[in-house]
């Protein structure tokens, strides 16, 4: 199931809004080659800039981490490009789902704001 | 048909004028995605528009008291399909509105953002490249001038006869790699490791083309880069060859003794294997398998992640004021005059150009100083961040480069190897070798055939000679490390090789100066070459490998068996035993 909607009020279209709270996966879909959650830089802070816990990568490619209402949280991601001119979309994993970004050979890390 | 054309011609000519904006983009992947952006809000808008328009007719139809009920249900089937199409339209128009909102914000594509940067100063730019690739070379010169002096069994050219200092600049940045072993030194590396040896070294100058971020910096595609990792190669010399000392005599004798000046000539090394390999076919590795090579790999991209934070430290302090958010919002606002979104493709160049240096003011106040001087120093810190980023890059491409060749290796390969062979006192030959490389569960198989010839026909007088000199096939199996406790671990392998003597092996002799080692009796005195009996031979190999994966010792034991050798028809067998040392193991976690 789809939770994820993009915020229209913020500008930048880095903060997206989980509804309802709960668990997020989220899945790097490789363009061309592959692309991969670089797991060291990958992670879920919440507004105290604390680590959540009970987040996982059930796959090189999948992140899963879980929201709890009325809460928001800044989401860092980092990735891998191999081979180096690889490139893919950040999406929230489901069919029909929210693309988030767009991922570059140059990207290398991106930050955004996740509101439950 | 000609208004076909007429239309082909036409999305042909859009399509070059869409590509024909954002010349300041120089990466490849930014400028194709800046456009896909503009193109799809543009698109999607007209979608939109298109949508918006039906809807009112298809409302005035089911309004029209004069329309028919047949009319009604087909203009109510129209108007749901047409509200899917506007909200698909407008989810559209969102997505790229975000994507290019992303496009022009440091900490979402900080390299398209770097690439924009460095291309509006691009004098500036290039003073603090050179600066950087000079104390780049001085600190390599401080290197090389370090290394350690000739000594047997060093590891590093320049202690060797062949003094390149290109060959050792070469290995000391891991374009090739060198060993040496008693007397002789092997050189091996692919074809790509000099490539990627540079780009490392060259703080994003040379690079590969998708991480190129530097205007005016050298790449290479990366599907070349991707064919030169294709090719290896390994050389071996043999520095052992002897080399003469000529004395010419100098003054006159004083009774028994005489000065002399000597001269060397003579070579001090000669070639002694040539072997290129070509990989023909591999597997492509999945995710997983790349995930597994990422785990077992030193791939650290901890200052990187570091250059990009300082960019984004830039832009966040820069919008304590509010400053960037504001710019952001006029350079990616479709409703704002003069945005980049919606701005006509004629002045997307101009408009681009001007709103990167309204921002470089931002991220470094007073780089619109009227007094030029003070306006470079002001932006001094951002090219450097944004330098510093872009060399980054280029590292971990190189990085990521080699992970991926590591997983490709663990996957079935099929690789084409030649062989020039120079053996000692025997014709030169040429192998020719098929290998295929496959990992089975906890084994890794290796299987061979190949064909040697002679270089050069050999001599009619040697009964049952020609060209070819043998065929060959093999096959080895190598199970993976058992853990026996204590970092102790053991490998092990049982290898069968076949080959097929067709062609006698041929010795070249002269009888005043024999072979060292090889003693004949009987031998004519006008023999210049001496040969075996053809045949076939089988060999076959047991081995077990006792290690120590924290201390870096290595105990082989084996137990090889054979019916025959080249030059001795009878059945051997023995046992061999060795210890090898990896020092670079003492220093290992001590960077």
């Amino acid at each position: 199931m789809c939770v994820l909607t993009p915020d229209n009020g913020d500008m930048t279209g880095t903060t997206f809004l989980a509804s309802p709270a709960g668990p997020v996966t989220l899945q790097v879909t490789a363009v061309t080659g592959s692309v991969l959650f670089d797991q060291t830089a990958t992670v879920v802070k919440d507004s105290t800039g604390k680590q959540v816990a009970g987040t996982s990568f059930p796959a090189p490619d999948t992140y899963s981490f879980t929201t709890s209402a009325g809460q928001s949280y800044t989401l860092e991601t980092g990735y891998i490009c191999v081979p180096p001119n690889s490139t893919g979309e950040l999406n929230e994993a489901g069919a029909g789902c929210i693309q988030l970004s767009d991922i570059l050979s140059s990207t290398l890390a991106q930050t955004f704001t996740i509101k439950a | 048909m000609k208004t076909t054309s007429s239309i082909l011609v036409a999305a042909a000519l859009a399509m070059l004028s869409s590509w024909a904006t954002a010349q300041q983009i120089t990466n490849e992947q930014c400028k194709e995605h800046f456009v896909e952006y503009r193109n799809g809000y543009r698109t999607a808008t007209e979608h939109l528009t298109n949508a918006e328009t039906q809807l009112t007719r298809q409302q005035a139809t089911l309004q029209d008291p004069a329309a028919t009920q047949l009319e009604k249900q087909q203009a109510l089937q129209d108007l749901l399909a047409t509200q899917t199409k506007k909200q698909q339209a407008l989810q559209d128009q969102g997505k790229y509105q975000r994507l290019f909102a992303q496009f022009l914000n440091l900490s979402e594509q900080a390299g398209c953002m770097v690439n924009l940067i460095l291309t509006a100063y691009p004098g500036e730019v290039q003073k603090a490249l050179r600066t950087q690739l000079f104390l780049g070379f001085v600190s390599t010169a401080e290197k090389q001038a370090g290394s350690s002096s000739s000594t047997a069994g060093s590891t590093d050219l320049i202690s060797k006869n062949f003094t390149s200092r290109l060959l050792s600049v070469a290995d000391q940045y891991g374009a090739l790699t060198s060993s040496t072993s008693g007397q002789t030194t092997t050189i091996s590396g692919s074809l790509d490791q000099l490539f990627t040896a540079i780009e490392g070294a060259s703080k994003g100058e040379f690079t590969e083309c998708a991480v190129k971020t530097v205007p005016g910096a050298g790449c290479l595609n990366s599907g070349i880069v991707s064919f030169l990792g294709r090719v290896s190669y390994s050389t071996s010399l043999d520095l052992s060859q002897p080399s003469t000392i000529t004395g010419t005599a100098a003054g006159t004798a004083q009774g028994g003794t005489q000065q002399v000046t000597g001269t060397q000539g003579g070579n001090s090394f000669a070639l002694s294997q040539f072997t290129a390999k070509f990989y023909i076919w591999a597997q492509t590795p999945t995710k997983q398998d790349l995930a597994n090579a990422l785990k077992q790999s030193s791939y650290d991209d901890t200052s990187a992640l570091t250059a990009r934070n300082k960019l984004v430290v830039i832009q966040t302090t820069s919008d304590k004021s509010g400053a960037w958010t504001t710019w952001l919002r006029d350079a990616a606002g479709p409703d704002v005059a003069g945005n980049l979104l919606t701005s006509s493709d004629e002045t997307i160049d101009a408009d681009l150009a001007a709103k990167i240096r309204n921002l470089i003011d931002i991220l470094a106040p007073g780089s619109s100083d009227p007094d030029e001087a003070k306006a470079a120093a002001a932006r001094k810190p951002l090219i450097q961040a944004a330098l510093a980023y872009s060399g980054s890059l280029a590292s971990i491409a190189k990085d990521e480069r080699t992970l991926y060749d590591k997983a490709a290796w663990a996957k079935p390969i099929l690789t084409l190897e030649y062989d020039y062979n120079t053996p000692s006192n025997q014709p030169t030959n040429s192998t020719l070798r098929l290998i295929w490389g496959q990992s089975l569960k906890s084994w890794k198989m290796t299987g061979n055939v190949a064909g040697s010839i002679y270089n050069s026909i050999p001599s009619s007088l040697i009964p049952g000679s020609g060209r070819l000199r043998d065929i060959q096939a093999g096959v080895e199996a190598d199970h993976n490390p058992y853990n026996l406790g204590s970092s102790l671990t053991a490998t092990f392998s049982a290898a069968y090789y076949f080959q097929d003597q067709t062609s006698p092996a041929i010795l070249n002799v002269t009888p005043s100066s024999p072979i060292s080692g090889v003693t004949f009796t009987g031998l004519s005195s006008t023999a210049t070459q001496v040969f075996t009996q053809k045949g076939k031979i089988h060999v076959g190999q047991l081995k077990i490998t006792l290690g120590n994966s924290s201390s870096g010792w290595k105990f082989p034991i084996a137990i090889t068996g054979s019916n025959r050798s080249e030059l001795i028809t009878k059945s051997t067998i023995g046992a061999q035993v060795g210890i090898s040392y990896d020092f670079d193991s003492l220093f290992s976690g001590k960077k």
